[in-house]
């Protein structure tokens, strides 16, 4: 080691204290600030959760609403007894089932009809018609059809994703900019290249958009049909809860459905940010 | 867009290019646009020939006409009257024998700048590796190394410009039609890149048919000078420009008649200059 390279060594020790200083305090302010958040978000949820228990008897009839250890005794029931595991499979199955064949034809329609605008202008009115109608009040239709099994539950889900996926690549595609389509078309592109170089990636966000929007509407597609008939899931259960004046029951179901929706809207969030890293990248 | 076999339109590259043949040939066209109730006649009764390997250059007050006259010789629009040719042929769909650099850089947003000027090599099947040299060498010769995986939206409309230049000549399409295309650049960059592409018409024979705003630029580079009016858009003068090739377009400015060429041709623009404009 030269003297010069020791030298440039020390100057280099001189200069990073300052910038490693300032960026602890900065991490550790956030982590306070963090720390605080959370420790006030629990102190909420106790004070809540220990309000109700206090006041459900004393002040309210525990027939309207329960008790925070009830619902918590029959949670751990249903954990224990499997009623859990067999109705949460059901309701996902059926969520999944329906948000992905909603999704491939919501696409698949959406790009036929933003590639096709002539047929689009003949069934318009049509969609917008069906599109205003409140989808769960297709589920009666949907039971009779199918009947109360898994079929109709998936079907509702599926009806509901399809408009939402299917509207918003109908409105990409029909968004896809000209000139660009143009370009290809004199570079000698195909109608396939068109649609992979062009209307696709161009299209990527809308349809993405419909899909994450979608995922809630799922698992209400789903709900809604096992409260309207069933023998499964756990819309079942809540509704077989409500019919015996079950209310410790009702609550546990919701607490289940709450879970599962903020789950589901968690893993939304995190695939957005995936793609979003795709989309950041050359392909 | 299925044109018969005689015409112009996909797949039509083996058009008949022979030198000092008509390439494109405009016939009497005039196009209107209906805007509402209102109609416009954007071009009227244009009678125009551009020879293979020829290079032509196009003035003309802003909204006369010029991007309209190149969007049907690329076979995007056609015209409302008289007939528009190419290698002899009516256009009658996208005109895959032009390389068409347009007055708005359409580039792909979702491609870096070399995916986008391998675009044409990769929709024509090109070799991996050919295609990957040629996009290299279309970066070195507009000069954006250093920016091959930056995205057009992280590029200035100088440098956007570039690379839709790079990605219409990296297939070296025979006929260029190029709008304005160093419109958006400084001045010493503009020369540059007029020195290239007078190069590259040297070399590769290709027809090009510019428009330009600027006159100098249109008397040093062109074999003629169209001169248009003010809308609706008339071929007012066809000038033909006779300075020696190759031209040093560095120093052709200070070429003796270069300096009284260029007057003539901007008293018959400026003549109509303002009444043209689209305000
Ligand atoms: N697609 C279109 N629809 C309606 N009007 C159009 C269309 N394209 C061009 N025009 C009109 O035709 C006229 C000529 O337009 P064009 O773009 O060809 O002019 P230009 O000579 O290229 O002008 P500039 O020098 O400003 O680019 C203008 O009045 C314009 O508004
Ligand atoms: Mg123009």
């Amino acid at each position: 080691m030269s003297v010069i390279d020791s030298d440039q060594g020390a100057r280099r020790v001189a200069a990073a204290p300052e910038e490693v200083w300032d960026e602890k305090a900065l991490q550790s302010s956030q982590r306070k600030n963090l720390l605080t958040v959370m420790g006030w978000r629990a102190v909420l949820l106790v004070a809540f959760v220990g309000a109700w228990q206090a006041t459900s008897g004393p002040v309210i009839d525990p027939f309207y609403v329960s008790t925070p250890s009830d619902i918590a005794t029959r949670l751990w029931e249903w954990l224990r007894d499997g009623t859990v595991a067999t109705h949460l499979y059901a309701t996902l199955q059926a969520t999944l089932m329906g948000f992905v064949i909603g999704g491939v034809v919501g696409i698949g329609v959406g790009f036929f009809l933003g590639r096709s605008p002539l047929v689009a202008r003949v069934v318009d009115p049509y969609i917008i018609a069906i599109y205003s109608l409140p989808k769960v009040a297709l589920a009666p239709l949907f039971i009779l059809w199918f009947g109360i099994g898994m079929t109709s539950k998936v079907v509702l889900a599926a009806t509901i994703v399809f408009f939402l996926v299917f509207y918003n690549t109908y409105a990409g595609v029909r968004a896809v900019d000209r000139d660009l389509v143009d370009v290809v078309r004199l570079m000698g592109g195909t109608r396939r290249d068109i649609l992979r170089r062009v209307v696709l990636p161009s299209s990527a966000t809308w349809i993405f958009n419909g899909l994450k929007i979608s995922v809630p509407y799922a698992l209400i597609g789903a709900v809604v049909g096992e409260l309207t008939a069933s023998d499964r899931g756990i819309g079942f259960v809540l509704k077989r809860a409500s019919g015996t004046f079950d209310t410790a029951g009702v609550f546990a179901s919701l607490v289940i459905l709450m879970v599962v929706a903020t789950i589901l809207n968690q893993m939304v969030v995190y695939g957005e940010r995936y793609v979003d890293r795709w989309r950041s990248t050359p392909t | 867009m299925t044109g018969s076999s005689a015409s112009v339109g996909p797949g039509a590259a083996t058009a008949d290019l022979a030198p000092g043949r008509p390439v494109i040939s405009a016939q009497g066209v005039s196009k209107r646009f209906r805007r509402k109730d209102q109609v416009v006649t954007a071009i009227k009764d244009v009678d125009l020939d551009v020879s293979s390997g020829e290079f032509v250059c196009i003035v003309g007050p802003s909204g006369c006409g010029k991007s309209t006259l190149l969007n049907m010789s690329a076979g995007l629009m056609e015209p409302s009257k008289g007939k528009l040719l190419f290698a002899g042929e009516p256009v009658t769909g996208p005109n895959t024998s032009v390389g068409y650099i347009t007055q708005k850089d359409n580039l792909m947003p979702w491609h870096t700048v070399e995916g986008n000027i391998g675009l044409a090599l990769h929709i024509r099947k090109t070799d991996k590796a050919k295609a990957r040299a040629r996009v290299a060498e279309m970066i070195e010769m507009v000069g954006l190394q250093g920016f091959e995986k930056s995205y057009p939206g992280e590029l200035s409309g100088g440098m956007r410009k570039r690379v839709t230049l790079a990605r219409t000549l990296a297939y070296d399409p025979p006929v260029l039609l190029a709008d304005e295309p160093f419109g958006a650049l400084d001045a010493q960059l503009k020369l540059v890149m007029q020195a290239e592409m007078q190069r590259i018409w040297a070399e590769t024979g290709k027809t090009i048919l510019f428009v330009t705003h600027d006159i100098s630029e249109a008397v040093a580079l062109g074999d003629r000078v169209i001169v248009m009016s003010s809308r609706p858009g008339q071929v007012k003068v066809d000038r033909r420009i006779d300075f020696p090739r190759p031209r040093d377009v560095f120093k052709i400015r200070h070429q003796p008649g270069f300096a009284d060429l260029a007057e003539e041709l901007w008293d018959i623009l400026a003549a109509d200059m303002h009444s043209g404009e689209d305000m």
